[in-house]
């Protein structure tokens, strides 16, 4: 079993403060009948895996592309590992081969029309020539153990000198005999190529098609990819692998129409029909194939029609051909095509019942199941079709449909699958990685999360769920849900519940958290009016320092409740005003510098961005009490340094509105205006008045305010 | 004791610049407008393969055709380097009968930095590739760059450069002009070339034709009299298919059937909706030239009028007399022909 990432990512490997919004819900295809992992490089890895066995493993595709450097001349001297571990053989044969598919890499070369030195009609010549002397002696060879190599040189070389007959003979006497191999799959390819260039378009794109080819095909049947074109292939031939290309294409591009949905298409009632009708004619075309019987792949244009009645509304006609494709002649990848698709189908219009969740279950891990063959057959980090179509399903489907079952709990779990699917291994150690998964624990409320925290100790009713439960890593231990929970009753501004579930947190878990680095470094109880507490120099991103986590000896979000706590306390017992205003100043100030504004943002949430606000359902408006505070504060004091930080205070903090608009002159000059009647106008006019009452015995962060100057100018007095 | 000054490459070519200004100035006060080279009927050849079809083939002799740009290759920054790219690939020989002007495109950030080395690179490559596919009578080379207040500068130090290489060879030297570049001083070349294509900005969902409209060309025109180069004037035949997502520019489609119906509606002239999306592949592996278009979205095509052009051509002509003396339509392809008619054609090339 694969290891489980969901929340251990965001929440141990260090989460960045850097992090983006959520990334928009992906529209994998549903529809797949051929591996398209023999797509991108079809050839190369496979051919690589020679050199690979010859090697005993040593080889890898940047040794095979290595050739192109050795020097034929002194093979004896070359680094390369191919050559070396056939001299240590003493291996003449591979020696031999080895030169002659050098001396062809490097002849490839002297055709490379995009270099400065342009070659001359000799240089050209010459390199035909060589390209001559490759292909007779490619032609020569008469062992055994590389014949399959040396024949694909042949066609090679007379692709080369684009010579499209000889290419098709070699083929034909050479290359349609020998054993099934790479080197004759990839000598097909050519012999297709040579199809093409001699106005063969049909064959080649079969060959194209049956090769998986994408580049090629996608090109050969540009004009192919529509209903009309679809029938002019089938009419040529009912099995022309190239129906498989088109028809995938078909549903995939109806799928992703379907998906864009936009409302400009919307608009033109006839377009969008018109598209509709394409879709029901193919139905119907679909319907005609499978009953006259010529395709050997009824499977394929069954399924496609289950999918594109499903897309177009007709759920019963959906499941009853998805149903039937399963058990019609084709490949497997088209049955199995027709099974993924019928998930799909099947999640609308179910009921929560033991039958539906059961089913889920079956077909989840079978779909996981699938994933994995893929997986063996790819490179690393790939990411299978399989892996694509539980993203889909459960992202379209599953997800809504829990939500709209108001189980939120199993939407996290469902979250947490997501985190496997595609596969996303490859990030784990990524500081910026912000996961979907915890953006969905993020909006949880505190409240919500020790439900969830509940449900995790529970044992759920059905087996779906259960197997769900399987996902969550096993490092979602208490000290994630306590500091969890805590941090959640703090963005909501209820201490006295938070303080218990932060008691239980220690600063080593702390420690762990990227937040940690900004924690070991900052004060909350500094005013952020006075000042910024950076961590992130720009100099910083250039010296190499690590932006992991750092240690902590105190988890300053439990210090913080405390005294938010105590302060409450001491508010509500104050004796006299100018008590109170001194409590409400120092309370204004920490509760300031915990909003998402403040620098000690971290007291609250695990990330901050430019463009975070108040956005979490439960959030408590710390920057709105803050400011109430200080306006008491001002009110209570007769303390003139007191009142002097109040005022300054209030003129900073956002109040919702601007205290500028600007206007731009003809040179794109901003011109600032003064927001009269803003609450940021307000406070700061107060601020301004007391400046010229008290002018002589302002502080300097007083009369050196820019923006206070601003204001002042605009006012239009001088100071 | 007199000290050694270093003369850099670029004071040099200054000092060139300045020359060949004051002489191409004092040339002009004396004589007037000269008539560009050979002037002739030509054609652009804009693509990366040498193949003409029947109907290109017919075009040339229909309309007497006697002269052909041909883009050779384009000069782009790869890796950090100076690079050929897209170098025209020769399947058969050029037509018989056609005077041949080997042309470079030069990509806008290829002059931002060391380009001593550039002209040697440019005029041994034209060259090369000219003789290496025999192509024959080959007496000048054009270079098309579009260059601004900022890459002046180097770009005619380039050219200047350039120079004395192809004189050695008997070869003369050509430039593209574009409209904004009329106000600002000519390139040191035997001539120009006007180009009066690219007049608005197609990102620009409410530019009306921004391939050719008059009215965007206007406030440019008040510098063609006077423009101290000889100069010939080059038109616009093709069209785009601009592919746009609620109204912001994506791109621009080619070799894109736009007469398919279950793929794009039309909604007005020259206007259609996508309505299915669909990948469209490109010609080659070169990944810039395929597009993904969705539903949605919209294609306009833009093909400037034959009136506009014509018009174009005939304000030209009493702007500064001569400079239709050789007309060259932008560009040579079967597919662009039918967009005009004959009598069209012959307005045109007609000085």
């Amino acid at each position: 079993m694969k290891k489980f990432l969901i929340l251990s990512i965001a929440l141990l490997s260090g989460l960045s403060a850097l992090a983006c919004g959520p990334s928009p819900t992906p529209n994998y295809y549903m529809f797949s009948v051929y591996n398209r992992n023999q797509m991108d490089d079809i050839f190369a890895t496979r051919m690589t895996q020679y050199w690979t066995n010859y090697t005993d493993g040593k080889a890898d595709k940047w040794d095979m592309a290595g050739l192109f450097h050795v020097d034929t001349r002194e093979m004896k001297e070359s680094t390369n590992c191919i050559v070396q571990t056939a001299l240590a053989k003493n291996d003449q044969e591979t020696l031999d081969y080895l030169q002659l598919l050098v001396k062809y890499m490097q002849g490839c070369d002297a055709f490379d029309e995009n270099r400065w030195n342009y070659p001359t009609a000799e240089e050209k010549a010459a390199a035909l020539r060589d390209m001559q002397y490759i292909n007779n002696r490619a032609r020569s060879y008469e062992g055994s153990r590389y014949r399959a190599q040396y024949a694909l040189l042949v066609m090679r070389t007379y692709m080369m000198m684009n010579k499209p007959t000889s290419v098709m003979q070699t083929w034909e006497t050479m290359g349609k005999t020998l054993p099934e191999s790479v080197y004759k799959d990839k000598m097909k390819n050519i012999y297709a190529w040579g199809l093409l260039k001699s106005g063969k378009r049909q064959e080649a794109c079969e060959i194209y098609a049956e090769q998986g080819d994408m580049t090629s095909i996608k090109w050969c049947v540009r004009d192919k990819r529509n209903l009309k074109g679809i029938k002019e292939e089938y009419a040529a031939n009912p099995n022309s692998p190239t129906l498989v290309f088109l028809v995938q294409d078909f549903v995939n591009n109806a799928q992703e129409t379907a998906d864009a949905g936009s409302p400009e298409v919307m608009q033109y009632v006839e377009a969008t029909s018109i598209y509709e009708n394409e879709i029901k004619q193919f139905i119907a075309f679909a319907g005609d194939v499978v009953k006259k019987g010529k395709t050997k792949s009824p499977a394929m244009w069954q399924a496609a029609s289950g999918f594109l009645n499903y897309m177009i509304g007709n759920q019963s006609a959906a499941l009853k051909q998805l149903t039937e494709a399963q058990k019609m002649k084709g490949t497997q990848r088209m049955k199995d095509n027709a099974r993924a698709c019928y998930l799909l189908v099947a999640t609308k219009d179910a009921k929560p019942e033991k039958k539906y969740f059961d089913f889920l279950k079956k077909e989840l891990l079978w779909l996981g199941e699938k994933d994995k063959e893929d997986q063996t057959m790819g490179e690393d980090g790939y990411s299978s079709h399989y892996a694509e179509v539980i993203n889909r399903v459960t992202n379209s489907a599953l997800i809504p449909q829990f939500e709209a079952w108001n189980r939120p709990e199993v939407v996290v779990n469902l979250k947490a699958l997501l985190s496997l699917y595609p596969h996303r291994d490859y990030m784990a150690n990524s500081l910026n990685f912000f996961g979907e998964e915890w953006y969905m624990i993020d909006d949880l409320t505190a409240q919500q999360t020790i439900d969830y925290r509940n449900y995790l100790n529970s044992t759920p009713g059905n087996d779906f769920e259960r197997w769900l439960m399987t996902f969550v890593d096993k490092k979602v231990n208490d000290n994630v849900l306590n500091d969890l929970i805590g941090t959640k009753y703090l963005r909501e501004g209820n201490f006295d519940a938070a303080l218990p579930y932060l008691q239980q947190v220690p600063a080593s878990y702390i420690s762990t958290l990227g937040l940690s680095r900004y924690m070991a470094r900052r004060d909350y109880h500094k005013e952020r009016w006075m000042g910024r507490q950076i961590v992130d120099y720009e100099s910083t991103y250039w010296s190499g320092e690590d932006y992991g986590p750092k240690e902590v000896k105190t988890n300053q979000r439990l210090k913080f409740c405390q005294d938010v706590i105590d302060l409450k306390h001491l508010l509500a017992n104050a004796r006299n005003n100018e008590e109170k205003a001194k409590i409400e100043y120092n309370l204004a100030s920490i509760l300031y510098q915990a909003s998402y504004k403040g620098d000690c943002w971290y007291l609250t949430r695990y990330a901050q961005s430019a463009y975070d606000s108040i956005d979490y359902k439960n959030e408590a408006d710390l920057i709105g009490q803050s400011i109430v505070l200080l306006n008491n504060c001002k009110e209570h004091t007769s303390d003139f340094r007191l009142k002097e930080k109040a005022l300054y205070a209030l003129a900073f903090v956002p109040h919702g509105d601007e205290i500028f608009t600007y206007t731009y002159d003809e040179d794109y000059n901003a011109i600032p205006h003064l927001n009269r009647g803003s609450k940021a106008f307000n406070a700061m006019n107060e601020l301004w008045e007391f400046y010229y009452a008290n002018r002589n015995k302002v502080s300097k962060f007083v009369s050196n305010c820019d923006a206070l100057i601003v204001f002042s100018n605009l006012q239009g007095r001088n100071r | 004791m007199i000290a050694e000054m270093p003369q850099s490459a670029s004071h040099i070519a200054k000092t060139l610049l300045f020359i060949a200004l004051a002489v191409t100035t004092l040339f002009s006060c004396n004589k007037g407008h000269q008539d560009v080279p050979r002037p002739a009927r030509s054609v652009y050849y804009w693509r990366t393969v040498m193949q003409l079809d029947s109907a290109e083939r017919n075009f040339l002799a229909r309309n007497e055709v006697k002269k052909m740009y041909v883009r050779y290759f384009d000069v782009v920054v790869k890796d950090g380097k100076l690079m050929p790219n897209a170098t025209l690939h020769f399947t058969e020989p050029m037509p018989e009968g056609l005077e041949i002007v080997p042309t470079v495109f030069i990509m806008g950030n290829c002059l931002d930095g060391d380009t001593t080395k550039l002209a040697k690179l440019l005029v041994d490559r034209l060259v090369q590739m000219s003789e290496t596919n025999g192509v024959k009578g080959v007496k000048e080379v054009q270079v098309d760059f579009d260059w601004t207040g900022r890459t002046m500068q180097p770009y005619f130090d380039l050219l200047l450069r350039m120079r004395p290489l192809l004189k050695e060879r008997g070869l003369g030297l050509s430039a593209t002009i574009r409209l904004h570049q009329l106000s600002m001083p000519p390139p040191p070349v035997d001539y120009g070339v006007l180009m009066m294509y690219n007049t608005g900005n197609a990102a620009d969902y409410d530019c009306e034709n921004p391939i050719l409209d008059y009215k965007d060309a206007e406030p440019y025109l008040k510098d063609l009299a006077d423009y101290e180069l000889p100069l010939c004037a080059a038109y616009p035949v093709f069209h785009w298919y601009l592919h746009y997502r609620s109204k912001e520019f994506q791109g621009t489609l080619y070799d894109v059937d736009i007469a398919d119906s279950t793929l794009f509606y039309r909604t007005a002239p020259g206007k259609y909706l996508v309505i299915g999306s669909r990948d469209l592949p490109s010609g080659g592996s070169d990944d810039a030239l395929s597009a993904h278009i969705r539903a949605g979205d919209e294609v306009v095509v833009k093909q400037v009028p034959a009136s506009t052009i014509i018009k174009v051509h005939d304000k030209f002509s009493t702007l500064r007399p001569g400079i239709n003396q050789q007309v060259i339509l932008y560009d040579l392809d079967s597919k662009y022909i039918n967009n005009y008619q004959y009598t069209d054609y012959e307005k045109v090339f007609n000085p």
